[in-house]
């Protein structure tokens, strides 16, 4: 696999980098921007596998601090170089992949804790530090950010903020946005801006719901002032099993309703159950992906990595199959809290499911769901290596349409993939659904062509059952043109906006529905 | 009168007029139809989006500046503190009202933007249910009450989400949209968020999806009387943090104890087991603080409406109330209320004049750090509504966009 050079319309452009952010700190090296030519989009994956490396970058920078930032925008935008910033590359929209070249600017030299405020629980940090070192250094002085997306060990604030993710506890603490009291960013003309403070409940207006989300196209967050919250020592785990998918969404819905706060509450549908596994003592256990990953790491491994591939290009029999499969969903919940409180929450929870008819199943699968909680994430390159490839979807409705799309959806993509789904990120008035669909093809190019039509199967499915495409992995260059479609009329709102922060189109150009380049 | 005539051309009028009808479109009438000086020189009553669409794209075209007006309680905050230039015309919500549909098991209803609030909680009551946020004034509509952002009432859980699930509006583009009804998303920046707290100032809202929440099956209450304000407001910030926090809680402090004693009111409400435990917590906290209850039926903290407000930080809040009495006199108490996680709300009894609000600010941003973000965050927004809307002409009153806590 080797690059084109990078064509750059002023070739001291480099120079005039190195100078702001000193000469280690740019490169323009074939290796460097081969790494940074991906994130973790399964059908960039796929094509790579193929040998085809669709985005490189042309410049990689790693500013120090904010102001080399602002410096470097200055000379991209003189230069008319887009713009693409870069945490960790985790995400799985191709939200950071450059569609025509430019300059990536990975953040993760500024991963400082500017400041922890116990008393006013914030904390002002930069955008570039890994999830899980900042959650490990909060903990040590018994707080948490409360957000654990699963990719905590390789993504960071400023990715989360661009994304809108969604930690693992969202019920209890919030999504991204809820977090957010004030942003920092660099515009697009290179000046450092500290948005408002915000007070709950007292600020009407706000920039930062537009920047939260905005996928670097709006402009690069440097820092953030978060809501942090003190560390619940103890939790309280459980399973319960329940008759149907139907059952375990009525249990999750009474659950909010009452004014509950677990920290997770989730729930597998039938499939994903088998998969996720129940056996209370069987902590080392690990999720079939993960299994499949051991199994073709043995000597025998290229067989089963055919076998694997055969059956999954027989993906409407497969998930035939997999509805015959004996009943049961696993609803796993954890709760934190106070020892009273926890208590009482437990005793609703379990009183809820029972009412529901669940068994009890103890606190056996909710501990090993906690202890695995981030395994999965990093389990499928094995999967890939097969020949074959997996991917995720988010969606989000409310209560009384999530039955409707889970099964749209299911229908939409059971002829073209192995289908399976859990019920996680629960709110009030509905929750987000979390599609888990593999398939495979007689070569790559066939795979990128069946990756592709399960997204459109899939998308429309969720568009016409008037879900959310995106419930917190973003948008990126994999799903904008259904956002396009989401937006409908409210494109000219998203046009507006894009215009007014970033009239020349250096940041993240081409994502978002945006034009790929100034000169478009 | 003269010059509401001048500006209103009769193209402008004859367009519309023959669209709206006599009964929907008014021009001297129309003063009398709106409690509020200066009067509109017409006024025009769409009954569904694309009249508002047409109304917008008239005033558009004519160059005639537009003001939404819902009930005109300017309580819900349609149009916040300030009023629209004589010779504006009037966009009525009233005939755009009723409640199209209740999910009482997803918590929801959809609502004509000019339905008013009285009657959509009326409704909502009728299903068990209240609209989740705060209304402070029944007579409203759910057009201003969004407008104005002022029904938020998750902060006390640390979670600022609007009590709105999706949102139908006119731009000032005569576009028509619509957002997805979805507890949550991530596709892309919040665009919608515009029409949220900005006074019509991005659009007209002609629909929305609202949240409700089920009628609380017990309801408890509890005054405690501290020594100290610090004490007070320690137990206030305490209760937050806890699973089941306080749906109201407030610290109540009066001259007539020389500012030190302070009385706090805390409320639980919800599930009765949730409610109970979350009182018990309470309970055992402020008894540990040095708290007393005050006896049942002897509680005597009453709502009451504060006319100057800020918005503080925990940390600056004893500073500022030393502060405030020191520059300020004649005020006979202060009450802290809206308590989240980071900081609350601090009301005086006095008057809301531009003076004390700049003696307000001063106190609070030394030095002007607020002013400044404020300022880069406003030119921001008025960079967006220059691009839909160039010359200025729908909610012309809405900008600069106010901020609480100051004129601004």
């Amino acid at each position: 696999m080797s690059l084109l050079e990078p064509v750059l319309a002023d070739p001291k452009i480099v120079d005039k980098l190195r100078d702001v952010c000193g000469p280690e700190h740019v490169s323009s090296k074939e290796p460097d921007r081969i790494a940074y030519a991906r994130d973790m989009w399964p059908r960039s994956l796929i094509r790579q596998r193929a040998g085809f490396l669709d985005h490189p970058p042309d410049i990689i920078v790693w500013p120090g601090n904010p102001e080399q930032v602002a410096q470097l925008v200055k000379i991209a935008g003189r230069a008319g170089l887009p713009v693409i910033p870069f945490g960790a590359g985790s995400g799985v929209c191709a939200g950071t992949l450059p569609v025509r070249g430019g300059i990536v600017v990975d953040l993760k030299r500024l991963s400082t804790i500017v400041e922890m405020n116990p008393e006013d629980s914030l904390l002002h940090v930069e955008a570039g530090i890994v999830g899980e070192n900042l959650e490990r250094e909060l903990n040590h002085q018994g707080w948490t950010l409360g957000h654990f997306p699963s990719s905590i060990y390789c993504s960071t604030v400023g990715g989360w903020i661009a994304a809108r993710s969604a930690g693992q506890c969202s019920s209890r603490y919030g999504k991204m946005e809820d977090l957010v009291r004030s942003l920092t960013f660099v515009d697009a003309s290179g000046v450092v801006h500290t948005t408002p403070f915000r007070t709950p409940g007292f600020s009407p207006w706000s920039v930062d719901p537009l920047l939260v989300g905005s996928e670097g196209t709006l402009g690069i967050v440097v820092s953030a002032t978060l809501v942090i919250r003190r560390l619940s020592e103890q939790r309280w785990f459980r399973g319960f099993k329940f008759p149907s998918v139907t059952s375990g969404l009525q249990a999750m819905r009474l659950i909010l309703r009452r004014g509950l706060r677990p920290s997770v509450i989730r729930l597998y549908d039938e499939f994903d159950t088998v998969i996720a596994k129940t056996s209370p003592e069987d902590d080392v256990r690990e999720p079939l992906l993960g299994d499949l990953g051991k199994r073709i790491s043995r000597p025998l491994k290229g067989l089963f990595s055919r076998s694997l591939r055969r059956i999954l290009m027989a993906p409407r029999l497969l998930n035939r199959v997999a509805g015959l499969l004996p009943g049961g969903c696993l609803l796993v919940a954890v709760q934190e809290g106070e020892e009273e409180e926890r208590e009482t929450s437990a005793a609703l929870i379990t009183e809820i499911c029972r009412s529901q008819g669940a068994a009890d199943l103890g606190e056996g699968p909710g501990r090993h769901w906690w202890n695995n909680r981030y395994s999965v994430s990093y389990k499928q390159s094995a999967l890939f290596m097969s020949g074959a490839f997996v991917d995720t979807m988010e969606v989000a409705t409310t209560w009384d349409r999530l039955m409707h799309l889970y099964q749209a959806v299911k229908k939409a993509v059971s002829g073209l993939a192995f289908i399976m789904a859990h019920f996680s990120h629960a709110y009030r008035e509905g929750c987000s659904i979390y599609f888990t669909f593999a398939g495979a093809a007689a070569n790559d190019a066939a795979a990128v062509t069946l990756y592709d039509e399960i997204w459109e199967a899939a998308q429309v499915a969720v568009l016409e059952q008037g879900g959310t495409i995106s419930h917190h992995h973003g948008v990126g260059f994999s799903k904008q043109r259904y956002l396009t479609r989401q937006l409908a009329e409210a494109n000219v709102l998203g046009d507006a906006v894009k215009q007014a922060f970033d009239p020349g189109n250096i940041f993240n150009p081409g994502k978002l529905g945006q034009r790929s380049a100034k000169a478009d | 009168m003269e010059r509401e005539r001048l500006i209103l051309s009769d193209s402008f009028w004859l367009s519309l007029a023959s669209t709206f009808g006599s009964r929907r479109a008014m021009r001297d009438e129309a003063a009398s139809v709106f409690a509020i000086e200066p009067a509109p020189a017409a006024a025009f009553f769409p009954e569904d989006p694309s009249e508002v669409s047409i109304v917008v794209d008239t005033a558009r075209n004519e160059k005639v500046p537009l003001a939404v007006l819902g009930a005109c309680t300017r309580i819900a905050g349609g149009l916040a503190r300030r009023l629209p230039e004589p010779g504006y015309v009037a966009l009525g919500t009233e005939r755009m009202a009723g409640v199209e549909e209740v999910q009482q098991d997803s918590l929801w209803m959809k609502v004509q933007a000019g339905t008013r609030l009285s009657e959509a909680a009326g409704i909502a009551g009728r299903h068990g249910c209240r609209l989740a946020g705060t209304v402070d004034s029944d007579s409203g509509t759910v057009g201003g009450w969004l407008s104005s952002r002022s029904g938020i009432r998750d902060w006390i859980l640390g979670i600022d989400q609007p009590p709105v699930l999706s949102l139908e509006a006119v731009l000032p583009t005569g576009n028509l949209i619509h957002s997805v009804t979805t507890p949550r998303s991530a596709t892309g920046p919040d665009l919608f968020s515009l029409l949220l707290g900005t006074w019509g100032g991005f659009g007209v809202i002609t629909r929305a999806t609202v949240k409700l929440e089920p009628l609380p099956e017990q309801k408890l209450q509890a005054e405690f009387n501290f020594p100290s304000t610090k004490k007070a407001v320690g137990l206030l910030r305490d209760t937050l943090s806890r699973t089941f926090p306080p749906s109201q809680a407030m610290v109540v402090i009066e001259k007539a104890d020389e500012w030190r004693k302070a009385r706090v009111l805390l409320s639980f409400e919800g599930q009765r087991e949730v409610a109970q435990a979350g009182m018990a917590a309470a309970r055992r906290m402020a008894k540990a603080a040095g708290g007393r209850e005050a006896a049942r039926g002897r509680a005597s903290i009453r709502p009451r409406k504060a006319l100057l407000q800020a918005g503080v930080r925990w940390s600056g809040l004893m500073q500022l109330l030393r502060a405030v009495d020191q520059e300020f006199s004649g005020h006979n108490w202060a009450i802290i209320d809206r308590p989240c996680l980071t900081g609350c709300r601090l009301g005086l009894d006095l008057p809301d004049t531009d003076e004390n609000h700049r003696k307000l600010e001063k106190i609070l941003d030394p030095e002007g750090s607020t002013a400044s973000s404020l300022t880069s965050a406003r030119e921001l927004l008025a960079g967006i509504r220059k691009q839909l809307d160039p010359a200025g002409l729908i909610s012309p009153h809405a900008w600069p966009l106010p901020w609480p806590g100051g004129r601004l």
